[in-house]
């Protein structure tokens, strides 16, 4: 097969047809790299011998690096590139936490390597009213230039002058509700306070719209795959019921979906860790193309099973263990690994490979690199079919 | 007073039904029953179903936490019938110092509450000397840490030293939990219990302060 160009390529993923070879990815907002010791991103990127990368530009709250070098990311055959909004930043308060003027005002409180968003700083955590939440002084208004001047451009040249599939992220809903409300009070409000959570949710819903009009209205048209990063599952289980998640969750998530799709043909990826198997009908259902990040090691999320139910329906991105298998793997283990998820989910397409979210700070560099030899060795089609459970 | 009269707060819990389970809790009060009744048969009994329907995955977080606000609701209306009541003991509680994962270290908090315990709970990414100080200040019986994550669980260890260092270990207990530990770990460190459950941290509460 002659070869075919990335956006090609993780196009015909999506579609579930097969590629000239597997699509890859890293580098984009969850499956990335931490950017903290003992490894993290500066040991990748001296390990590749690369020292004069610019100045890692770090999404707070994970504390990790959006703009990888681009020599890493051609190393490792990366067929996706992001193009991120503008913004105002955080702005650092008296008392050390951060306050993130793009998502609201919530509040990050350092805590290791990472930030944390406590429940005791969570700024609407003692609202009761519908008049609360208006009266809320920092709702970020996506409606000022500094978030889309230019992107206009950007995207453009992107889409006309390089051959990558270009992504781009759109503001969630329920993250930020369990930031901006506590988690606890997230969970919570679904029993106790509905018309609170209902009131709070389409507040931010409208937001994300407005997010939606200002920002996809200038660069739709250039963008191949729009993000939506919304957590609904833990190690073990969903946060809630699909009952629950029906009621409360799946409506907002249609409604932004309806409103990205007015702007964009672009195909829509939602971000959505750990267990969640049970929800992944509906999340097909309110249309979504991709699913990422697949945890296999969260409960029933093995790419076995997936493939099995959903493998037709939806494409995944993800997929390689960074809970285990990366960070305490050897290389060759590494390698073994990521041929055995790519016989299971790369046959027939809708597979791209990516780690299972940003890599971990306990990482050897030298397992991201047989990472991405593995994908390159184990990913031309035709991929022999793995027997499903 | 027939099992049945239990069985309506217990299911009241079991429901999340936050009203409910108040208004049962001061008309079984107001009838005479025992407060320590109350929370034994009734709301302890109820949490105890809600533990292990969510073990067993029929519940999910918010049936968890609506049930746990039932019940933390409930203690309010009896607080002012245990008034003059020996307490079983005070347990200064929190997260090790770099980790604000509270979930667990809540449940235990409020158990711990409606089990008898005066309850000083630290919040989240709490430092050796908050732990310290505020023992010492509350003159705790017990000191309880949570960790959920492995790079923070070793900070455990710190929190025994520094109770050490300031000359109340021996007037403290420690007991430890959360996702990444073991009885092995505890031991390791020096704690003198490793509860794994909330259900399990009221009973090893118990068994640490009446020796």
């Amino acid at each position: 097969m002659a070869e075919m160009t990335s956006r090609e390529r993780v196009l015909e993923a999506i579609e579930h047809r097969e590629p000239d070879r597997l699509p890859v990815d890293f580098g984009n907002r969850c499956w990335t790299i931490v950017n903290a010791t003992p490894y993290g991103y500066k040991a990748l990127c001296e390990y590749l011998k690369i020292s004069d990368y610019p100045e890692p530009k770090i999404v707070h709250l994970m504390n990790i690096v959006v703009n990888v070098d681009e020599r890493i990311l051609k190393k490792f055959n990366a067929d996706i590139r992001n193009l991120g909004s503008g913004g105002l930043g955080v702005e650092r308060l008296p008392d050390g936490t951060l306050r993130d003027l793009d998502n609201h005002g919530i509040i990050y409180k350092p805590a290791g390597p990472y930030f944390s968003v406590p429940d005791t700083l969570a700024p609407l955590r003692n609202a009761i009213s519908e008049k609360d939440i208006e009266e809320y002084p920092f709702w970020s208004d996506y409606r000022n230039p500094v978030y889309f001047e230019g992107k206009e451009e950007e995207a453009k040249y992107l889409h006309q002058h390089t051959d990558y599939a270009i992504s781009t992220w759109v503001p969630n809903i329920f993250h930020r509700y369990a930031f901006i409300r506590g988690f606890n009070n997230f969970m919570l409000d679904m029993r106790i306070n509905v018309d609170f959570f209902r009131a709070l949710a389409n507040r931010i819903l409208e937001t994300s719209k407005t997010f939606v009009q200002e920002f996809l209205g200038r660069v739709g048209k250039y963008i191949d795959i729009v993000c939506i990063g919304d957590d609904m599952g833990t190690q073990s289980q969903p946060f809630m019921s699909v009952e629950d998640f029906r009621k409360y969750v799946k409506p907002y998530w249609a409604e932004l979906n309806r409103e990205i799709k007015k702007y964009t043909e672009a195909k829509i990826l939602l971000h959505c860790c750990g267990s969640i198997y049970p929800l992944i009908n509906d999340i097909i259902e309110v249309g979504f193309d991709v699913l990422n990040p697949i945890q296999p090691l969260a409960y029933q999320m093995e790419p076995e099973r997936l493939k099995r139910d959903f493998g037709e329906r939806i494409c995944f991105l993800g997929g390689i263990d960074i809970q285990r298998l990366l960070p305490f793997g050897t290389p060759e283990e590494v390698k073994e690994g990521v041929r055995r998820v790519i016989s299971i989910l790369a046959p027939g397409g809708g597979y791209i490979l990516a780690p299972s979210h940003n890599i971990e700070p306990e990482t050897p560099p030298e397992n991201i690199v047989a990472m991405y030899e593995a994908a390159r060795e184990f990913g031309s089609y035709p991929i022999k079919r793995s027997r499903l459970c | 007073m027939g099992e049945s009269e239990f069985k309506q707060i217990v299911d009241a819990v079991l429901v999340g039904d936050v009203e409910k389970t108040k208004i049962l809790t001061q008309e079984m009060l107001n009838k005479g029953i025992s407060p320590h009744d109350v929370i034994e048969k009734g709301l302890m009994e109820g949490m105890n179903l809600v533990g292990d329907k969510f073990e067993r995955r029929e519940y999910f977080l918010p049936d968890l936490l609506v049930a746990a606000e039932a019940v933390k609701r409930a203690t309010e209306v009896l607080k002012p019938f245990l008034k003059g009541e020996k307490g079983r003991g005070t347990v200064v509680i929190g997260t090790v110092s770099g980790d604000i994962h509270d979930l667990g270290k809540n449940l235990v908090a409020s158990t711990l509450e409606v089990s008898g315990f005066r309850v000083v709970d630290l919040g989240v990414d709490v430092s050796s000397e908050r732990f310290v100080d505020s023992a010492k200040k509350e003159k705790a019986d017990i000191v309880a840490i949570s960790a959920l994550i492995t790079t923070t669980m070793v900070g455990m260890k710190d929190v025994i030293e520094a109770l050490e260092r300031e000359g109340i270990r021996k007037e403290v207990k420690v007991m430890v939990g959360g996702a990444p530990l073991d009885e092995e770990f505890a031991r390791k460190i020096g704690a003198d219990r490793y509860a794994r459950t909330s259900r399990d941290a009221a009973r090893k509460a118990v068994e640490l302060v009446d020796g």
